[in-house]
């Protein structure tokens, strides 16, 4: 057979430019796969909860208004929207709608000075360092069940002895409870609880009001934290204006694990960085609540620790300050903030003069502001180790948006009046809070072996 | 010494009419007999050729009459003629022998009966024993009689041949009167013949009579007689006036059902009209399968004859029971046993099968050697070779027998692999894309003949065409579906081997060539990955595809095709195309240009004809035969084939569960991918093989053929869809089938051409280049075998896996509130998630599957984000009472769920964890006016029930036009509430009866069947009138 080999070859080259464009149109093609639909995620804001007034007065401050909000009351399901961006006193916990910007709740239990708390979304464990059970105690450790089944919590408390029998408790659909800190380690001066939330939504909030007879001795929320680290960044600590009304401070620690942990710890401020003394080697027995003074009382305000651990650990700061009257705050452990505009923190001050404090190796973060007067502003705050910024007015709604690739984390103090102090952590919006999108499949109800 | 016999008359009675093709024979035969015939008279019943004067020329007297008498009209005449002497001695001795013009007896036929006839006085009437005109040993008849569904009973086989079997005396019914011997005066007793039964049938009726009035019949087996019957041939008009239209077979049937009226007890008569009308409707059901519809028409008008009649059968039975002496039943013992009619029924039509077969294959000319009868006759080989052998065979050892067949031992083999890979596959089978496959084949076909599925939120998708298949093909395993899937999946390896070499061999390729082509067939990726995947379509492809090798798919010319060839293609494409969408498509769009082309080619001619003559002329031949390609498919397949035309994804969709298969790179190398399929470094041989085609100059265009098949899977491959309930990229596995297919026989004659010259040739780049090939294949081959046994654990389908959801939630499935489970599965960063009306996911039911609302989408984000207030609220409204996600269970997912409310955990077990959603609505959800709801009891689709006062009913249900609700039988509009459900405003109690109106759902199906009952006729071998039977055949 002869074979017209020019054609033989026209052919072959006909068949491979039809293969070769095949391949290049099935490489090009625009899809989306399955495996890619399945891990894309619903970028949502997981809706908060704010606590109640728990005895005294207290207001929300959202960061936008429009909200849908509902209140955690047993006799009603209302959700409704709310054209401001300050909530009055309520007797009961509030649910927020989720956005971009975090809620904070004040509250003024008491008489010398006001607490504040970021809301947040709860969440299956959150640790409490802070707080104290003695004769002194009013705290109240306030459960709250945004769900509509009921739901079952285990409370741990921790004490400077050790570990504390669980106390299980069961909060009904769209209701709160309220417990007594006294009544959860009777006497103990230094505790710390774990609530852990077996079914349910639930978020907690431990308020902590101390009286001494007829004095009230102040109020601060403790901030919630979901697990211990091996290194823990505390800011946005002031030890007062010098002289006047200079403060106490101490850290509370607890190793959580079954090891002993050893620490060290060190102070950043405007004069540079130093260990502390009896901070600076320090063997913390595990699952014991040690509180360890904190010597900065020369050290200018406002200043910041880092304290680093062989052993996954918590700590808090307890600053007192008295001067005409008495009041006391917490400072919990911060995360880094997330850079990019999406996720950048913002909340509302609500007319206060906040400072706010960074921590990093590069510190570069961009802040954007409301005064309360409506006049808007920014600033671009940068340094190392510790860069604090104050506010230059009495301001709403600030937005905080770090720049560098360095991980920076924050915190603020408000001040109120002589003695009012409050911290506040600088948390990132809780827009990374993502969750697999749903995709319906028929597939789920194919037979298979698991 | 004188014969008792020589005392008897005999007067033969000669009825001719145009029978002068046979009289020469006929009056020869009658003069030779041995016994001499006493005295002869002859009726003319006004022939039209030269009988008469062929009667008169040989000296029998002749009686002219009408043309349109009857049989028994001219005997009365003959006889009239012919009168006996009362006062003679042979009147009570005189015979009639009834002579029909076409039957000629043999010399000594007369002699011998009257011999037997002799010794047996209560006979009156004798026959002879019947065999063919032409044929002469073609034993028509022994003695006659009637079935009671009045088939003229012979109790002989189709063509039996004579061979002595029949040569005794016995008792009969009757006897034909084509040369019927009978007593004259017996004769004049009962009546003569009776003149409604002018032609056929006569007979019986008359044995009938003589059996009831005490006398006798007998079939005188050595006497023979041969008969041309040339009237119930249509060889002859049959002229008689009762004769409608001149149909023979007309005049047969209703003389028959005459016969059986008139003469059977009065007890008997429902019973026999039933089976008279049954019969007659199965016959012309029969007929019209044949494509024989005037004998389809002449079963029914025969029935419809006589009931226009009535007055004839009265007057009959009168006649006959004033002379009857004995009850009918004595006749009971020559009716046929109906198991008898059966068997000879089935042989009957299977040698009518066998004869088209034989016929259709000598039309075409393929086996034409077979119609030699002898080797020598083909003039190919010596004499001798037709000698039988007769020394002992040589017996070789099982072993060399085994070695000698190749084909065998790899169909062995193939079982051997098939069982090993199979191991997990007994039992129920599911899994991959094979939803649970249903026990029995009713539920198939209950599932494809609803017009509403419960799947998910409910869908009217119409139900795939391949269920209707498969469970038309679970006739194999008696209505066991189950078992014939199993059976297909263990069977498709070796029946695939077997199948594909077989056709290969009939291709050219030689057999040890076919049997490696075999091996290259079924070690396939795709074939194993199919089978791991349960790609139930692609497996049944594996062994259909193959055949269509033989109709040479690149070589069609409409022209040349027969309507029954056309036909059969097209039912062939149809079930090709209900296995794979997308090969139909292709099929679809090819034959569309083709016809574009077909009419752009002829527009000249068209334009000349004009549309008024379009039909008729031979230029729409070759378009109406491409249209007849386009539309008959899609008939073929409707309601589904609408269904693609409306949703053109689902083209692209295969049957079953959608799964994702490999990408680019696996489709390249003929690997299907995905989960279950072999390795990307596991070269197949059919890659191999398309590499060497590529190589092959002489196959370049195939490699251009190729080149497209392949570039329009690796494309394919790369789109994903949305369809079936799911998202998965386009399965393009049966492209590279047909590539697989295509590839193998034109490599192996290369094979088959280059190997044997290399024996002959210097060892050169040849035999290197061949070595090397073969050495290749072999590795790839052994690998995918290993590989084989091994891929039994990867394998996605097996049997009886455990339920996707809790038993108790299945048993709800029936309960009257009918609740529905949303079903989640949290895998990796992969949340997944659909709906479950209880019920196992059974096949088909994918593909029918809609999509999931988008208020459940939206409630199941909010679900999984913990960001809804009113999830259970919402997933309540759409009857969906229970929430199960499937082990592992994120504890988080748990948590939160357990607090966002309206869920309770009532179970969490190894396979998962349960929720019931509170205050969920039922499928029928009633609420009166004053907020009383109440639950309507209902089925899969309709639901009932009473309610007291007016109020809104919902049914949680994807909306669809077609729901009807009947308050007290009046029709209740139906409008869509908020969420896209249907509900309907109640104007006051009473009975609700809900229903889904499938009519055009119906309409479709009947429009289907239709177009699968012309298409079967059409493509099932013709049937043959007896006027196109030739003679010789016949009689």
């Amino acid at each position: 057979m002869r074979i017209d080999l020019s054609r033989s070859i026209q052919v072959r080259a006909l068949a491979a430019l039809i293969l070769g464009a095949s391949l290049a149109l099935a490489i090009s093609a625009p899809h989306i796969s399955p495996a890619q639909r399945a891990t894309s995620s619903v970028r949502n804001f997981p809706a908060t909860l704010c606590p109640s007034a728990l005895g005294g007065s207290a207001s929300i401050s959202l960061p936008q208004k429009h909200l849908q909000i509902r209140s955690i009351n047993p006799k009603t399901l209302l959700t409704h929207t709310t054209p401001f961006t300050q909530l009055p006193s309520s007797s009961y916990a509030t649910y927020v709608q989720g956005t971009s910007g975090i809620p904070i709740a004040f509250n003024s239990a008491s008489a010398a000075g006001s607490a504040a708390v970021l809301c947040n979304a709860g969440g299956q464990s959150q640790w409490f360092i802070g707080g104290t059970a003695a004769l002194s105690s009013q705290d109240i450790l306030e459960v709250i069940n945004s769900g509509l089944s009921s739901s079952n919590v285990l409370i741990y408390p921790y004490t400077s002895k050790g570990s504390v029998s669980p106390i299980a408790l069961t909060v009904k659909a769209n209701s709160d409870s309220q417990v007594s800190v006294a009544s959860l380690a009777p006497g103990e001066n230094s505790v710390a609880f774990n609530v852990v939330t077996l079914t349910g939504r639930v978020s907690s909030f431990l308020l902590d009001h101390r009286k001494a007879g007829l004095s009230d001795l102040g109020a601060s929320y403790v901030s919630a934290t979901s697990a211990a680290t091996n290194t823990i960044f505390l800011g946005g600590l002031t030890n007062g204006s010098a002289g006047s009304n200079a403060a106490s401070q101490l850290v509370r620690l607890l190793v959580p694990g079954g090891i002993d942990a050893n620490i060290s710890t060190l102070v950043f401020s405007s004069n540079g960085s130093f260990a502390p003394v009896g901070l600076s080697q320090l063997t913390v027995p595990h699952q014991k609540v040690v509180d360890v003074p904190l010597p900065t009382s020369q050290t200018p305000s406002p200043y910041g620790i880092e304290i680093t651990s062989d052993q996954p650990i918590f700590a808090s700061v307890l600053t007192s300050v008295s001067h005409g009257g008495n009041d006391f705050a917490w400072a919990n452990s911060l995360t880094p903030l997330a850079s990019g505009n999406s996720s950048a923190a913002a909340m509302n001050f609500s007319g206060s003069t906040p400072t706010l404090l960074f921590m990093g190796s590069q510190v570069s973060v961009q802040l954007r502001w409301q005064f309360s007067s409506g006049a808007r502003g920014t600033a671009t705050v940068s340094g190392q180790g510790e860069v604090s910024w104050k506010s230059p007015g009495p301001i709403d709604l600030i937005t905080i948006n770090p720049q560098g690739k360095a991980a920076v984390c924050g915190g603020a103090i408000l001040k109120n009046g002589g003695t009012s102090l409050s911290y506040l952590p600088l948390e990132s919006s809780l827009a990374e809070n993502g969750s697999p999108l749903p995709t319906s499949d028929i597939r789920t109800l194919v037979r298979a072996t698991p | 010494m004188v014969e008792l016999s020589d005392n008897f008359f005999v007067t033969a009675v000669l009825v001719t009419h145009d029978g002068a093709t046979w009289l020469p024979q006929v009056i020869a035969a009658l003069s030779a007999q041995t016994r001499r015939i006493d005295r002869i008279i002859s009726v003319d019943t006004g022939s039209h050729d030269a009988s008469v004067k062929l009667l008169r020329a040989a000296g029998i007297v002749v009686v002219e009459a009408e043309r349109n008498i009857g049989y028994g009209d001219a005997i009365e005449i003959a006889l009239e003629h012919a009168p006996t002497d009362p006062t003679s001695d042979t009147a009570a001795a005189e015979w009639i022998w009834l002579i029909h013009d076409d039957c000629a007896p043999a010399s000594d036929a007369l002699e011998i009966m009257l011999g037997e006839l002799a010794e047996r006085p209560q006979v009156v009437i004798a026959g002879p024993k019947l065999l063919g005109w032409y044929d002469r040993d073609h034993l028509l008849e022994a003695g006659i009689s009637i079935a009671i569904n009045g088939s003229r009973w012979t109790g002989l086989e189709q063509r039996e041949q004579d061979q002595g079997q029949q040569n005794f005396t016995r008792e009969v019914l009757s006897v034909s009167t084509a040369a019927m011997l009978v007593r004259r005066s017996a004769f004049v007793e009962l009546g003569g013949l009776d003149p409604n039964l002018a032609l056929f049938r006569d007979d019986v009726d008359l044995g009938w009579r003589a059996h009831v009035a005490g006398l006798g019949a007998i079939c005188v087996g050595r006497a023979t007689v041969f008969h041309a019957e040339a009237s119930a041939s249509e060889r002859r008009v049959v002229d008689v006036s009762e004769a409608f239209l001149h149909r023979p077979l007309l005049l047969d049937r209703r003389n028959a059902a005459y016969v059986l009226l008139v003469n059977s007890s009065w007890w008997m008569l429902p019973w026999v009209s039933l089976q008279l009308l049954g019969t007659s409707l199965l016959r012309a059901l029969y007929d019209l399968v044949a494509k024989l519809p005037g004998y389809a028409g002449d079963e029914i008008a025969a029935i419809g004859l006589l009931l226009i009649h009535p007055r004839e059968l009265f007057i009959a039975r009168s006649a006959r029971r004033k002379k009857r002496l004995l009850s009918p039943g004595v006749v009971k013992r020559f009716i046929p046993p109906r198991g008898s009619q059966i068997r000879l029924g089935l042989d009957h039509v299977t040698s009518l099968l066998l004869d088209s077969v034989a016929r259709d294959r000598s039309d075409d000319g393929w086996q034409s050697e077979l119609q030699s009868s002898s080797f020598t006759e083909l003039g190919t080989i010596d004499d001798e070779f037709d000698t039988p052998d007769l020394s002992a065979p040589i017996r070789a050892s099982i072993f060399k027998n085994f070695i000698r067949r190749p084909d065998f031992l790899a169909i062995v083999f193939m079982s051997l692999l098939s069982l090993l890979a199979g191991r997990n596959r007994f039992g129920q089978l599911s899994g991959g894309a094979l939803s649970l496959v249903p026990t029995h084949a009713r539920d198939l076909f209950h599932f494809y003949l609803s017009a509403w599925h419960p799947v998910g939120m409910g869908s009217s998708n119409p139900a795939p065409a391949w269920t209707l298949i498969f469970a038309l093909a679970s006739i194999i395993t008696l209505g066991h579906l189950a078992l014939l899937v199993n059976i297909l999946f263990f069977i498709t390896p070796p029946l695939a081997f077997y199948i594909f070499s077989r056709i290969a061999r009939s291709l050219g390729v030689t057999k040890n060539f076919a049997t490696v082509g075999g091996f290259i067939y079924v070690l396939n990726p795709l074939l194993w990955g199919a089978l791991n995947q349960g790609r139930i379509g692609t497996v049944t492809l594996f062994l259909l595809l193959p055949v269509v090798l033989l109709i040479k798919p690149f070589d069609w010319q409409t022209g040349s095709f027969t309507s029954r060839r056309l036909f059969a293609l097209t039912l062939l494409i149809a079930l090709i195309g209900a296995l794979s969408p997308l090969l139909l498509a292709i099929w679809l769009l090819g034959q569309v240009v083709m016809l574009a082309l077909e009419i752009f080619r002829s527009r000249v001619e068209l334009k000349e004809v004009g549309l008024r003559n379009l039909i008729e002329s031979e230029v729409f031949a070759p378009i109406g035969r491409r249209a007849t390609f386009i539309a008959t498919p899609l008939l073929l397949l409707s309601p589904w084939s609408f269904d693609l035309l409306l949703h053109p994804t689902h083209w692209l969709a295969a049957p079953g569960v959608p799964l994702s298969g490999g990408g680019v790179a696996s489709t390249l190398l003929f690997n299907p991918g995905g989960a279950g399929s072999s390795p990307l470094w596991l070269i197949a041989p059919v890659f191999l093989c398309v590499t060497y085609i590529a190589l092959i100059r002489a196959l370049s265009s195939l490699t251009l053929i190729l080149s497209a098949l392949l570039g329009g899977a690796i494309l394919l491959s790369a789109f994903h869809v949305s369809a079936h309930g799911s998202t998965s990229n386009v399965w393009s596995g049966e492209l590279l089938l047909v590539a697989t297919i295509i590839v193998i026989p034109p490599l192996l004659q290369q094979a088959k051409d280059v190997i044997p010259t290399l024996r002959t040739s210097k060892f050169g780049v040849a035999h290197i280049s061949v070595g090397a090939a073969v050495t290749a294949l072999s590795i790839s081959a052994l690998a995918m075998s290993v590989w084989i046994v091994g891929s039994a654990n990867n394998s996605q389908v097996r049997g009886n896996q455990p339920s996707v959801v809790p038993a108790f939630v299945g048993a709800l499935a029936d309960t009257p509130s009918r609740p529905k489970t949303v079903v989640l599965s949290v895998v990796g960063n992969s949340t997944s998630y659909f709906i479950s009306s209880g019920s196992e996911l059974s096949m088909g039911d994918a593909d029918v599957a809609d999509k999931i609302p988008n208020q459940i989408q939206d409630a199941m984000t909010q679900l999984i984000t913990g960001s809804g207030l009113a999830t259970s609220k919402v997933l309540g409204s759409f009857g969906i009472q229970y929430l199960f996600i499937k082990a592992p269970t994120p504890v988080s997912l748990s948590t939160l769920i357990d607090g966002i409310g309206g869920f309770v955990r009532i179970s969490s077990t190894a396979n998962g964890t349960m929720w019931k959603i509170l205050h969920a609505n039922s499928r029928v959800e009633f609420v009166s006016a004053n907020g009383a709801r109440s639950t309507l009891t209902s089925g899969s689709s309709d639901a009932v029930g009473t309610v007291s006062s007016a109020g809104q009913l919902t049914l949680a249900q994807v909306f669809d036009s077609n729901w009807r609700l009947l308050d007290n039988g009046k029709s209740v509009p139906e409008e869509k509430n908020a969420s896209g459900l249907p509900v309907f405003t109640v104007p006051g109690g009473g009975s609700l009866v809900l229903s889904y109106d499938g009519t055009i759902h119906r309409a479709l199906l009947s429009l289907q069947f239709l177009a699968l009952l012309v298409a079967i006729v059409m493509a099932l071998p013709s049937g043959r009138r007896k006027v196109e039977v030739p003679l010789e055949e016949l009689v």
